[in-house]
């Protein structure tokens, strides 16, 4: 079969297409860094706001507690607790002036101050959930964060801070747009670019590649070949592999050397804090994120490759094996999946599009763990396979 | 030997073959001759499997077919024309494709220098002239070292040198003992290489043994003056 292999990868490699996917794989990931040249990165004051408004609300909260004349003991509980709470932002507040200050000449140490005041003030948010005080809790609403006042929601931001102060790494938050190139990539995956629109880039591709013989009538040539039709199938698929993966590490190598010249290179150890079971906390680290996301992502590609080839034994159409492949992402899609029953959602592959989601557990379906995705994703595979090779031996037609 | 029996289709509801049965013996040439629009190259694309026709029985040197459909295709060899060469690729690219996918001993370069081919071997086929293609097209035949070769106007777009040396080329295969069916229009160069004639005329084939006799005025004969007169 390798004749075969090389002969398609002779006929598809210089293809006009490979350039434009690669050129819409690096746009895609290279839309937040387009958005920071054009315009200053915000975080910084974003954070700062959310921690103003937090105290602020804390503190007009303070101010009419405290025009209470001859409060009860409760008034007073509640009173104290406020100045506890304004205590701890306080003090946040104040170390995150200091990267203001035109004085400060430690810019990563006043970032970590900041930050261990955060863990206290995160710390204490825990320990008052912890003994159901959660009446009148002021969690910090961060710009582009979830604000999650369950326990498990504060065990998360303790953990997330915890192990920024511990490794002594400068928080990135999810806005900031010219984060460093470790941050920005895993971000693009994480935040910014829908892994379903990273599918349905692969779909143009399989929808190019699985349609131009019959397209262009060269069909009749492979057709007449005296070699099995599931190898040339099989060939194809094995084009669009060696093509196409290398086309997408090399949009995202272009996109991380565009933000590390840009920006920083980061760190490889920056946490992504998620919890797979819904009670216990648990850590990542981002290099850790990229290649679960990469495998994942790849394993549905190879589920959509599947869909494709199996769409052109039938139509030779670009626009039907692209509408085709397209129809079976959107599929993927959360609004389509939360009508799925929960018990019947882990084995189907459109569980597993939202690469991000599923390797954070973030999905509204239970996700028993990645590597099952995976298995039910080439399970899937194999079976729409299977029916490849059932269709290719009754008509030995490709 | 190719034996076929039973060989009807249709296209639609408009019949192109009813019931069409030959043989062809190893080392002849044989000539495929009917108007445009008749099925000579349905004909050539059913032996091949590229139409489905299941009820047929089609052999060659004893392989069946529907039964052993690669082991058949092993031993021939078919491209419609020269727009189902692969535009990107090179001459080059190609032959040694063929070669690759037919297990063949020929000697590309050897195929090249003996169609004059050396200057553009290496040339992109979107690059070739018409001339240029069909000759790229022969040279996959000869590579292939097919048993049996299905060749479907193989002249369109030749200079007169160049018909000659195909003419040549289609003499040396035949004494090889390959099998040759040739679709054309050029009814003096079937004359010249042909041992016989298929005249495919209501949806049947009606094999004419070539004794010299003039092969226009049979095409005239057979097609024109029939027609003619209805």
């Amino acid at each position: 079969m390798h004749e075969q292999i090389a002969f398609d990868l002779k006929k598809n490699w210089r293809a006009t297409t490979n350039l434009v996917i690669l050129i819409a794989f690096t746009l895609l990931l290279l839309i937040t860094y387009f958005s920071a040249r054009s315009t200053a990165d915000q975080s910084d004051n974003d954070n700062y706001g959310a921690y103003v408004n937090a105290d602020t609300k804390i503190q007009n909260e303070l101010s009419k507690l405290q025009e209470i004349k001859n409060p009860d003991a409760a008034t007073v509980k509640k009173l104290q607790k406020r100045m506890k709470q304004h205590e701890y932002l306080k003090a946040i507040v104040l170390a995150h002036t200091d990267l203001e200050n035109v004085f400060t000449t430690n810019m990563t140490d006043a970032r970590l101050n900041t930050e261990k005041a955060v863990l206290a003030y995160e710390r204490y948010t825990l320990r008052e959930v912890k003994a159901g005080r959660t009446k009148g809790l002021i969690v910090i609403a961060l710009p582009g964060k979830k604000t999650d006042k369950t326990l498990l929601g504060r065990q998360k931001d303790v953990a997330y801070y915890e192990y920024l102060v511990k490794h002594k790494l400068v928080e990135v938050p999810a806005t900031k747009k010219d984060a460093p190139a470790n941050n920005y990539i895993a971000y693009a995956f994480l935040y910014n670019v829908s892994p379903l629109l990273l599918l349905a880039v692969f779909a143009v591709q399989l929808g190019q590649l699985f349609t131009i013989e019959k397209r262009r009538g060269t069909i009749n040539f492979l057709n007449i070949v005296p070699s099995g039709k599931l190898r040339l199938l099989s060939a194809r698929m094995v084009s669009f592999l060696v093509l196409t993966i290398p086309l997408f590490l090399v949009a995202g190598g272009i996109a991380y050397a565009a933000a590390a010249k840009s920006f920083e290179v980061g760190s490889w150890d920056y946490p992504i804090v998620y919890s797979a079971d819904g009670r216990t906390v648990s850590i990542m680290n981002i290099g850790q994120f990229l290649v679960m996301f990469v495998l994942l992502l790849l394993a549905v590609a190879v589920f959509i490759m599947m869909v494709s080839a199996l769409v052109s034994l039938y139509s030779g159409n670009l626009a039907v094996n692209i509408v085709a492949s397209l129809a079976v992402i959107l599929l993927g899609a959360p609004q389509v999946m939360a009508h799925v029953p929960d018990a019947l959602a882990r084995f189907l592959p459109t569980a597993y599009f939202q690469a991000n989601s599923v390797i954070l557990h973030e999905t509204d379906w239970t996700i028993p763990g990645i590597g099952f995705g995976v298995v039910v994703l080439l399970a899937w595979s194999l079976v729409l396979y299977a029916v490849c090779t059932a269709i290719l031996r009754r008509r030995e037609l490709i | 030997m190719l034996t076929v029996k039973n060989l009807t289709f249709a296209f639609h509801d408009k019949p192109i073959l009813d019931n069409v049965a030959f043989d062809l013996q190893d080392g002849q040439v044989i000539g495929l001759v009917a108007p445009n629009g008749t099925g000579k190259t349905t004909l050539l694309r059913l032996l091949c499997g590229l139409l489905p026709d299941a009820k047929a029985t089609i052999e060659l040197n004893g392989v069946s077919f529907h039964q052993h459909r690669t082991a058949y295709l092993k031993q021939l060899f078919f491209l419609e024309n020269s727009n189902q060469l692969y535009a990107d690729l090179t001459v080059k690219d190609h032959l040694e494709y063929v070669k690759k996918m037919w297990k063949s001993k020929v000697d590309i370069q050897k195929t090249v220098a003996e169609l004059g081919m050396e200057s553009y071997f290496k040339k992109k086929i979107k690059n070739l002239s018409l001339g240029m293609k069909q000759h790229a097209l022969l040279a996959m035949y000869i590579v292939s070292d097919a048993q049996t070769m299905f060749i479907d106007e193989p002249l369109n777009g030749l200079d007169p040198t160049s018909i000659q040396l195909f003419e040549q080329i289609f003499a040396e295969l035949k004494a090889k003992g390959k099998t040759l069916l040739v679709s054309s229009h050029q009814m003096d160069s079937v004359g010249r290489v042909s041992d016989s004639v298929f005249f495919l005329k209501d949806q049947h084939i009606h094999d004419v043994t070539n004794a010299g006799q003039d092969m226009m005025a049979l095409y005239t004969q057979t097609f024109l003056q029939e027609a003619g007169h209805a």
